[in-house]
């Protein structure tokens, strides 16, 4: 069951694997994956998983075929689709972004893969700073402020990446991972008291992969952020068409920067930490 | 000859938001985004307006007086001719009660700046293949043949 903050029911999302129960799914779709939508029901099927949401009841059913066999972003990031049906509107929805901040706010990171979004907030958890999300996280434009929430308490980091932040090592899932695969960190296990959610929303941030030792924040444009983060939010998303509009409301709200990381991994958080003081 | 002709978007296809000056486009079907810049936002909402190839360039060449009429018209064309080749937009009457390319959308620059497309391709792999919108009687896409049949 999915709820509110009032603990007002959203949805409901029913999950099972015929592995286990012996329930088949539905008969299969001729191709091997792809979406489908209308008005009323939004689905989605891969090889091994069927998504499946009922607008009008509010009930959102997962099939797969196997739980021990399912893919490692799936176990990461669990009934994303779901999720993603169940909450998005026009005010609220999910962006492919991290989130880091303090009680002064947060600030959201975002980009395409190898940007450094998942190490940089790794990198401001180990400094200090608060984790609302890493990958994924649910963006609210119905409050006075822009808000940002946080769905799952993990963090994922390549391995080559973990020996620049060796004290995670204890709080990895598990090592036994194939080549493509990340390491999933579990955040909650490692700094229960650095998650927070529901954090107003000071500025997006772009970062990129700098070659000084010291990080650096500068302006950029609006534009610049939205490259940054609607086509990497809306293709890895199913049936995502309504989201730009809402990315388009929030840079409008927020300033954006980007930010270029240095060799010293906790550069990046000391920028993040100053520009939160200097917007607040 | 593009002038007298109009142009639409199809929403399930293609997606767009102007921000500062610059309009960012996602085709969903390909996977392909473009930034684009210079007089292409204004170009980019006055045909998503429903206004016509002929119209747009007399809107520019009014707006621009110190620009050249050839150069507003052929670069306004050459835009078009671009965005239908990339699938952004296609001939036909724009959908009712098209609506100007977003609030605080493109606004008149001092000097005539050709519009600027640029194109990225690197999120094309993140597309599902075979993506189908259509739900079928059956209650799952079906191909053809199967349907035709009555499976």
């Amino acid at each position: 069951m999915l709820v509110g903050p009032g603990d007002e029911p959203i949805a409901t999302v029913r999950a099972w694997d015929s592995a286990s129960t012996g329930i088949e799914p539905p008969p299969m779709p001729v191709t091997v994956q792809g979406n489908v939508g209308d008005e009323r029901v939004e689905a989605e099927y891969r090889q091994g998983l069927i998504a499946a949401f009922d607008a009008s009841d509010r009930a959102a059913g997962v099939w797969f075929a196997d739980y021990a066999r399912i893919h490692w972003y799936e176990r990461a990031e669990p009934l994303r689709a779901a999720i993603h049906w169940a909450l998005t509107n026009e005010q609220c929805f999910l962006v492919h972004a991290s989130a880091v901040g303090d009680q002064r706010g947060a600030v959201i990171l975002t980009g395409r893969g190898g940007a450094g979004k998942s190490t940089t907030t790794l990198a401001s958890i180990e400094a200090g700073l608060s984790f609302v999300g890493d990958n994924y996280v649910l963006l609210s434009l119905d409050e006075p402020e822009p808000c940002v929430y946080g769905l799952y308490s993990n963090a994922k980091l390549w391995p080559r990446t973990l020996e620049r932040l060796p004290a995670l090592a204890p709080f990895v899932r598990t090592f036994d991972v194939a080549e493509d695969e990340k390491l999933v960190i579990d955040v909650a296990a490692y700094r229960p008291d650095s998650l927070a959610t529901g954090l107003p929303v000071r500025a997006v941030v772009v970062p990129r992969v700098g070659d000084r030792s010291e990080a650096r924040i500068s302006r950029c444009s609006g534009a610049q952020a939205l490259l940054a983060m609607a086509p990497t939010t809306m293709l890895q998303l199913p049936q995502t068409g309504s989201g730009l509009d809402g990315m388009g409301q929030l840079l409008r709200r927020v300033p954006t920067y980007e930010l270029e990381l240095g060799t010293d991994l906790i550069s990046g958080p000391r920028a993040i930490s100053t520009l939160l003081g200097k917007l607040c | 000859m593009l002038r007298g002709r109009r142009f639409r978007v199809d929403p399930a296809k293609v997606v767009h938001e102007t921000i500062e000056g610059e309009t960012i486009l996602i085709n969903l079907e390909t996977g392909t985004y473009y930034s684009l810049r210079g007089a292409g936002p204004e170009i980019w909402g006055s045909l998503v307006a429903g206004r016509s190839a002929a119209d747009v360039v007399a809107e520019l060449q009014h707006r621009y007086p110190a620009a050249e009429s050839a150069t507003v018209s052929d670069a306004t064309e050459r835009l078009i001719e671009q965005m239908l080749e990339e699938g952004l937009l296609a001939d036909g009457e724009p959908r009712e009660n098209s609506a100007p390319a977003e609030a605080g959308a493109a606004e008149s620059k001092a000097m005539f700046e050709p519009p600027k497309l640029e194109r990225y391709t690197d999120m094309q792999y993140f597309l599902l293949l075979d993506p189908i919108h259509e739900v079928h009687d059956g209650g799952w896409p079906q191909a053809p043949a199967a349907r035709a049949a009555g499976a």
